[in-house]
């Protein structure tokens, strides 16, 4: 299975930066057929290589004052974009993909709870635990077990 | 008596976002406007301390739009601290990866954000009015136009390993060459990328008498331009002096050292707003109001040094008397730099300079070495937005002790304020915000494509949340959108 797992978010912004910390987990697993990109911001380039994927997993900061560590939630195709902005979020980039290919693949939002934006400030310990859960979730959603003890963070 | 006022605020989840408040006065005029930026300003201090030799990688951080432009600035900085002159090879590559950068960014703000309004009408319904509804209209457009932008993120790639945030630009010169088969896949998509700009610029051209209202009061009033241009005069992008013309296209200033910067442009800061108010010094502020970017380097540029371009900047000149002030066409002035970084990608691939080495040497000489010669140094290049500085003071051992930066969107911030106030004037009619009224204000700001992502990646999104409030601050009127 082709699957593609796009974490982004700000590296030099604390928890902002937890979906990449999880795609760069994921690709040093080396699974087959896994294709990982860590992004700052979803670009609207990304459509070529999300039309080629079977499966897309997106992972995000959440800055949300409660809610669970980890949800899971599918994207649907957006209705709307932003009008002013430079970044996509993952319905527009899907409904970008449907309408430049003409065809989407299934595609996943895992989101992390973020509790820490701090510039330079390192993943703080809730969101680093939650990482470990969204990683799970990953595991899961392209059909595999994780082995013990593997943990990219 | 009721003051009233229009907040346009946007929907972010952290800093790094705008809002727009318009100012009515007692009998219901639109007096003010005002672009506040609530964008996190920790990045100067967050530099302070680290080695001078990181703040390229680090800054280029900044922004995921335009890294490749914080990158340049950075690395010039550290070349004056150094008090190197770096490898002729090494300034041609900065230059190719900041023509890629010029390409990429414009044709994002082009075909991706600006593209809608133009071609489908600045009428049609927001929730048709967009990316997508465009590809079914014209998807062969949409589809050449972000082949256009990969192309430009490839160069880079190219150059700097990675598409986003290439640390390959270091003080003293850069790390890398360009490869062989890279110069040949460069060369190979020059036809495709030439074509598809001037095509966008037949479709332009063709709009333009459709859109004469819009260019009458999006941002139609005379300012200072400013930016750097060569030697000779020529539209510029990297190196060259600090020019400055002013609405009617006479130059009030020239050969202007950039890094002298402070002895004619001054800061000011405004309670409302955390983006800094940059103004040309000698006619104090306001009054000191200039604009950057792609319109200001048109406006003072002799000539654009290539063929192709230089034949539209002609015709481009018949839009204004003098100098063309209107803020709407910041889009047209961005497409013919787009051919100009075509035609000038294509140029530095034939340097040979590119490929120059020494005897000894199997790569060409890229970098030069030195420790630290001067405890300060300036750094100034043409990001995609405008000029951009990069100020450095650094101890003995090359540690950072202060940043300032001066970044395009900033120095567009007085001209972006009254853009909006043009356009509320001309379509604020009740105390009520209409759908059209919403709709020029946005393709107003986005004449400027401003990027306020520099903290965080959500800093992007600007979704608009309108509200109109009376002097009591009860709300008369809402609206959203986003």
């Amino acid at each position: 299975m082709n699957v593609l797992v796009i974490g982004y978010g700000n590296e030099l912004r604390g928890d902002d930066a937890v979906g990449r910390h999880i795609a760069d987990a994921v690709s040093e697993w080396g699974l087959p057929g896994v294709r990982c990109l860590s992004a700052r911001q979803l670009l609207p380039e990304f459509t070529g290589i999300i039309a080629s994927a079977e499966l897309v997993i997106f992972v995000d900061a959440r800055f949300s004052p409660d809610g669970e560590p980890v949800l899971l939630e599918p994207v649907e195709l957006a209705t709307s974009v932003h009008a002013l902005g430079h970044t996509g979020d993952p319905a527009s980039l899907l409904s970008l993909t449907q309408a430049i290919h003409g065809h989407h693949p299934p595609a996943w939002l895992i989101s992390v709870r973020a509790h820490d934006a701090g510039m330079g400030n390192p993943l703080s310990p809730k969101t680093s635990m939650a990482a470990e859960e969204a990683l799970a979730r990953i595991a899961g959603l392209i059909g595999m077990t994780r082995k013990a003890g593997v943990s990219g963070l | 008596m009721m003051t009233q006022t229009i907040v346009i605020d946007p929907v972010t989840r952290v800093e790094g976002h705008a809002k727009i408040t318009i100012h009515l006065d007692d009998s219901g005029q639109v007096k003010d406007a005002r672009f506040h930026v609530t964008e996190f300003r920790g990045f100067e201090r967050f530099c302070e301390g680290r080695p001078l030799w990181e703040m390229p990688g680090l800054t280029s951080r900044i922004c995921g739009i335009c890294p490749v432009s914080h990158l340049l600035a950075s690395a010039k900085a550290g070349d004056a601290i150094l008090a190197v002159g770096i490898p002729p090879a090494a300034e041609k590559l900065r230059r190719l990866m900041n023509l890629a950068q010029m390409l990429q960014s414009h044709a994002l703000s082009f075909f991706h954000l600006s593209a809608p309004d133009l071609l489908l009408g600045m009428e049609s319904d927001p929730a048709k009015r967009n990316i997508f509804a465009l590809i079914a209209a014209e998807p062969e457009l949409v589809r050449s136009g972000i082949r256009l932008r990969q192309f430009g993120q490839e160069i880079i790639e190219q150059l700097g390993g990675k598409k986003i945030h290439p640390s390959w630009a270091v003080p003293g010169g850069v790390r890398s060459a360009l490869s062989g088969a890279g110069r040949d896949s460069i060369l190979a998509r020059i036809p495709e990328a030439q074509a598809t700009v001037l095509h966008a610029l037949d479709r332009f051209k063709r709009l333009l008498s459709h859109v004469k209202g819009e260019a009458q009061v999006f941002g139609n009033f005379t300012s200072l331009f400013l930016g750097l241009v060569g030697a000779n005069g020529n539209w510029e992008h990297y190196g060259g002096h600090i020019r400055i013309a002013d609405g009617a296209g006479n130059i009030i200033a020239d050969h202007l050292d950039p890094s002298q910067y402070r002895e004619f442009i001054g800061e000011a800061v405004e309670p409302w707003s955390y983006l800094k108010f940059p103004y040309y010094r000698p006619l104090g502020y306001p009054d000191g109001m200039y604009r950057v970017g792609p319109l200001a380097r048109l406006n003072i540029c002799t000539r654009m040094g290539t063929p192709l371009a230089g034949s539209e900047l002609r015709e481009f000149r018949e839009q204004g008397n003098g100098a063309v002030n209107s803020s709407f066409y910041y889009h047209y002035a961005r497409l013919i730099e787009m051919l100009a970084s075509v035609e000038g990608i294509e140029r530095l691939l034939d340097d040979p300079d590119l490929r120059s080495r020494s005897e000894s040497e199997e790569e060409p000489l890229l970098r030069a070495h030195a420790g630290i010669n001067q405890l300060s140094g300036v750094g100034v290049s043409e990001a995609p937005r405008g000029t951009l500085f990069h100020e450095y003071h650094v101890d003995e051992n090359g540690l950072v002790k202060s940043v300032n930066l001066i970044i395009a969107t900033g120095q567009n911030n007085l001209a972006m304020n009254r853009t909006i106030a043009q356009i509320a004037r001309h379509y604020v009619r009740s105390p009520r915000i209409t759908e059209g009224m919403l709709n020029r204000v946005e393709a107003g700001i986005r004449a400027f494509d401003p990027c306020l992502s520099c903290s965080t990646h959500a800093g992007g999104m600007m979704s608009l949340h309108v509200i109109l409030l009376d002097s009591a601050g009860r709300v008369l009127d809402e609206r959203r959108r986003g």
